[in-house]
């Protein structure tokens, strides 16, 4: 016995070859990585290498930037007080209020002696947020004094300075190296934060070369600069070389500018691209070049206006671009990232109304402009971080995401309190802490309800999707492969999913876990063992081995499979048996009486009615007990049936057919045609008188038309009554959804045509079902 | 010559019918008798269930059984009857392939549908006693593939036709006498598409008795088929 061919549809099985590669062939084939862990990954980890190594180069180079020994802080009033000293030397420092420092070379006059004056301006860390350009101008040139200052000294181990108190006289210190206990903490958190979201602009651009990934890697890149800035300068103090602070404030400047061109980019590519797509962005890229270059042609006094203006005018930009997005297209991405949007420029603008307005306390706008700032990059920074992940991530990366904003949330809000309200510490800290949780609250509910989500399989599921494969098998028994591979695709979503030739016995690791068979259920024959495998390799994309744990939920899913399609078939098998007894009981018994009273009919009218009421039955019962039948199968029998009534009746039957393809007849098909080729040729034999039938079949393009004509005495058929005969074609033909007409042949004789378009509509839903068994 | 006729029928309206299409279809009928089932047939025929009737002196020439009895089927009758010098009949209510073929495997020479016309049943009994069996097309398309596939199976061409409801076991590789010729295998085709023996007669360009003796032999091939088929069973079985 050869064994039937095995027939599946490639699209079923996502393309697969027929000729599956044997079990072993597959476990020890090359070991192809995936593109992803191939050049991607390693372009990845050299990113984030250099990233780590300019890391550590600015902490090399800050190590070597002198320190004063105390720390500096602003007054209520304005001025600069010694807070701490390094050294309990300096100990009766503390609380003095400081207004210079001056350098005495050691050979030279005292004409000669370099004063840097100090004051509040000075502790400013960065020119960028210094709203006024003429304190701008201030602030850089006494900077540039202080730099001037340390330049001419050639010691690189420390050299003394004096001093300058308001009260009291001058004091030497020794300014040395600031060493490696001299970096901040907040240098090093801050690092790594502009470490993450550089890597992760990176790790999106690669995984996907495309623009909106583009844009959001330079929005990342020009984040992690800006943190990167913020982090060096929480390490540097008065003493920060001028050209730094001069480029400080222009890359930040420029940085900023491009983060909100890149967020306009963006809204206009993801998560679809809006149609003129490229009109946007060019308009973008235009408008950021606009106000980059109008910085060199608008008075000084303008530009941190120009700036922050710029900034949120762009970012009011990619809100309307998004709100236009998702009013064509809803996505709740859009949504979100709406959302964010609007939070973030909000916090912006606040921002630099604040810093521009002015404090009540001068420190405050140290304050401000300090930690103020750098809350509001962390913030930005987390949602920045949190955007790529926002669909993918699982719950509780997404839980701390939000958390952080909202952490930061209350953090510049705190600070906000404190600066424009002139809040105490303790009151503004409670109240932002509470508006904070309750952001994070409503954000957490509606995000966790909104989000586009790739959420796991949950068990219900599973069992749901079980019950909709042995649904699909029950009609289509090949799809049982493709569908199983889908299933196990989604459950464990490995790299690389293949069917091969080979045995074994129950679900099973190779590989230390990074392999898991499956053995593929066999339809048909529960004890026969199975020669098909299911090779899942690397599961979660490669981030997690497979467990014993996996191993019992495949051979649970085999198992419930198999059971549910055993059930189907025993089902199926039970009730093609019960029609079987049915038919046999309808024809035995029914049948033997029927026959009885046709041969005591007592007139040949009442027997030739039996005899058609017993046709009937038997073409019933045959419908119910028999398999299918071929067209053209069905039509000898009909042409036999036909020609032997026919010469009973001395009449001439003239047959044709033609069949373009021979398609297999259901039940409803078979007996429907059945019935209307007897009844025709019954209504010709009884009524037409005709000696010569022409029956002419053809079933071409899918359109099926059978005509019976007669040259008999028949006429005007609209008159006719449709008795139980031509009432009975009738009905079968719009059973099968055709139309029948009867039209006036001449010079004599009828002709039916009954035409069925398309055919194969006719079989209706049950036909594939019947096929399949 | 007188013919004695034995009719094999449990519903005494249909013996009676019967007896009445055989009157009709001879003129030299001796006598009729009727059985009512399978135990009363045996005793006629002089033989016990399982055993084989003989011919005996004054033997039955024609014998018209009916498949569904009160005590068995007609098929096991049938069997008994295989060395039998009588025209055996099937009269039966199906005319499907799935019980006609069992029955003319069995030896019958023909069939006839008992819910036909009085006139329909005279012809053909006459038909088939004159030595022009009928062949339906469907029965006809089992033929074919029964033949087929002895063929397949003796010669492993694989030419093998993929029939779920007919299963033979794997028969011995055919004798020449089992095997059809090309133009019996014609024949069968034609008449499997529904060809009258006329129109067959007609495309093959040969007359229509010349037809009726491939039909013929077509059917003697299949009887000794399954005999030889039955007989290989039995001694495998340790019956013989």
């Amino acid at each position: 016995m050869s064994a039937p061919p095995h027939v599946h549809h490639p699209d079923e099985l996502g393309g697969y070859a027929t000729n599956w590669p044997h079990l072993e062939a597959a476990l020890q084939g090359p070991h192809e990585l995936p593109r992803w862990m191939g050049w991607r990954l390693r372009l990845l980890v050299a990113w984030v290498l250099i990233g780590c190594a300019i890391i550590f180069m600015m902490g090399h180079w800050l190590i070597g930037q002198p320190k004063l020994p105390v720390t500096l802080t602003g007054t209520a009033d304005g001025m600069v007080r010694i807070q701490a000293v390094d050294y309990p030397t300096l100990q009766r420092l503390e609380g003095q209020i400081l207004t210079g420092i001056e350098w005495r070379p050691p050979t030279a006059t005292p004409a000669q002696t370099f004063v840097a004056p100090i004051e509040l301006l000075t502790l400013q860390r960065s020119s960028r947020w210094i709203s006024d350009a003429a304190t701008r101008e201030r602030y850089l040139q006494e900077r540039q004094q202080l730099t001037q200052l340390i330049d001419n000294q050639q010691n690189n181990h420390g050299f003394s300075v004096d001093l300058v108190f308001e009260h009291g006289p001058k004091e030497t210190v020794l300014i040395s190296p600031r060493g490696l206990v001299g970096l901040s903490p907040l240098f090093w958190v801050l690092s790594l934060l502009a470490l993450m979201v550089y890597a992760v602009g990176a790790a999106v651009l690669l995984a996907g070369p495309q623009w909106r990934n583009l844009a959001f890697a330079v929005m990342a890149l020009c984040h992690s600069i800006q943190l990167g800035l913020i982090a060096v300068s929480t390490s540097l103090d008065i003493f920060t070389p001028y050209p730094f602070l001069v480029w400080d404030g222009h890359l930040r400047a420029l940085c900023d500018l491009l983060i909100a061109a890149s967020m306009v980019a963006i809204a206009a590519l993801h998560p679809r691209r809006i149609p003129n797509w490229r009109l946007y962005i060019s308009g973008t890229m235009m408008a950021w070049l606009g106000l980059t270059l109008g910085l060199a042609y608008i008075p000084k006094d303008w530009h941190w206006w120009w700036v922050q203006s710029g900034c949120v005018g762009l970012c009011i930009a990619s809100w309307a671009v998004m709100t236009a997005a998702h009013r064509a297209t809803p996505h709740p991405f859009t949504l979100v990232m709406r959302r964010f949007t609007i939070i973030t420029v909000a916090t912006w603008v606040l921002l630099s109304l604040a810093i521009a307005m002015g404090m009540a306390r001068a420190d405050m706008q140290l304050n401000m402009t300090t930690f103020g700032v750098m809350t509001w990059y962390v913030f930005a920074a987390s949602q920045l971080l949190l955007t790529p992940y926002l669909s993918r991530s699982k719950l509780i990366l997404q839980e701390f995401s939000l958390l952080a904003a909202s952490s930061t949330i209350a953090a510049s809000l705190d600070l906000l309190f404190i600066a424009i309200f002139s809040l105490g510490q303790i009151t503004s800290m409670t109240l932002s802490l509470f508006m904070a949780f309750g952001v994070y609250l409503s954000i957490r509910r509606w995000l966790m309800t909104r989000l586009p989500g790739r959420d796991p399989l949950t068990m219900e599921r599973l069992f749901q999707r079980l019950y909709r494969i042995a649904r699909e098998v029950e009609r289509k028994p090949d799809a049982l492969n493709g569908l199983l591979l889908q299933l196990m695709r989604e459950l464990f979503d490995p790299l690389e999913v293949s069917v091969v030739q080979g045995s074994v016995v129950e679900a099973s690791l190779r590989g230390n876990g990074s392999v898991l068979l499956m053995p593929l259920p066999q339809l048909g024959s529960p004890n026969a063992a199975p020669t098909q495998v299911l090779v899942l390799k690397h599961a979660r994309k490669g981030q997690r081995l497979f467990t014993g744990e996996d191993t019992r939920l495949a051979d649970r899913i085999a198992e419930q499979l198999h059971r549910a399609l055993n059930f189907d078939h025993a089902v199926e098998q039970g009730r093609s048996e019960e029609r079987l007894r049915i038919a046999q009981d309808l024809h035995d018994d029914i049948g033997a009486r029927l026959l009885t009273l046709m041969y005591q009919a007592p007139t040949p009218d009442m027997e030739e009615y039996i005899r058609h009421t017993l046709q009937d039955l038997k073409t019933l019962t045959r419908g119910l007990a028999a398999q299918s039948h071929a067209l053209t199968e069905a039509a000898g029998e009909w042409k036999r049936d036909i020609t032997q009534r026919l010469g009973v009746a001395r009449c001439e039957l003239d047959w044709q057919m033609r069949v373009d393809v021979d398609v297999v007849l259901n039940m409803v098909q078979w007996s429907a045609l059945t019935r209307i080729l007897r009844e025709l040729v019954n209504n010709t034999i009884s009524h037409a008188k005709a000696n010569k039938v022409t029956v002419c079949l053809v079933l071409e393009n899918d359109r099926l038309t059978v005509t019976v004509c007669d040259n008999g005495k028949g006429s005007a058929p609209a008159g006719w009554s449709h008795g139980l005969g031509l009432g009975g074609v009738r009905k079968r033909v719009k059973q099968l959804g055709g139309s029948v007409r009867w039209t006036e042949l001449q010079p004599q004789g009828i002709c039916c045509e009954v035409v069925v378009e398309p055919f194969s509509a006719s079989a209706g839903q049950p036909t594939e079902a019947q096929l399949s068994h | 010559m007188a013919v004695k006729v034995l009719i094999l029928e449990d519903n005494p309206v249909a013996r009676g019918f019967l007896s009445r299409v055989v009157r009709e279809s001879f003129s030299d009928v001796s006598s009729i008798t009727e059985a009512g089932d399978l135990e009363a047939a045996r005793r006629l025929l002089g033989h016990v269930s399982g055993g084989s009737a003989t011919s005996c002196s004054n033997p039955y020439q024609l014998i018209l059984v009916d498949l569904e009895l009160p005590d068995g089927s007609g098929m096991e009758l049938l069997r008994e009857l295989a060395t039998y010098p009588a025209t055996r009949i099937v009269t039966t209510l199906y005319s499907d392939d799935e019980h006609l073929f069992p029955a003319l495997q069995c030896g019958a020479d023909g069939y006839l549908l008992k819910e036909d016309r009085f006139e329909v049943l005279v012809e053909e009994l006459q038909k088939i006693v004159r030595g022009q069996p009928p062949l339906s097309p469907a029965i006809a398309r089992r033929l074919l593939t029964h033949f087929r596939s002895g063929e397949g199976a003796g010669h492993g061409n694989g030419h093998t036709l993929n029939q779920p409801a007919f299963s033979s076991p794997p028969a011995p590789a055919p004798l020449d006498h089992e095997r059809l010729t090309p133009r019996e295998s014609e024949v069968l085709t034609y008449l499997s598409k529904g060809f009258t023996i006329k129109e067959i007669a007609g495309l093959m360009g040969i007359k229509w008795f010349t037809v009726n003796d491939h039909i013929k032999s077509i059917y003697k091939k299949l009887n000794v088929s399954s005999r030889a088929e039955a007989a290989v069973l039995a001694s495998k079985q340790g019956l013989v």
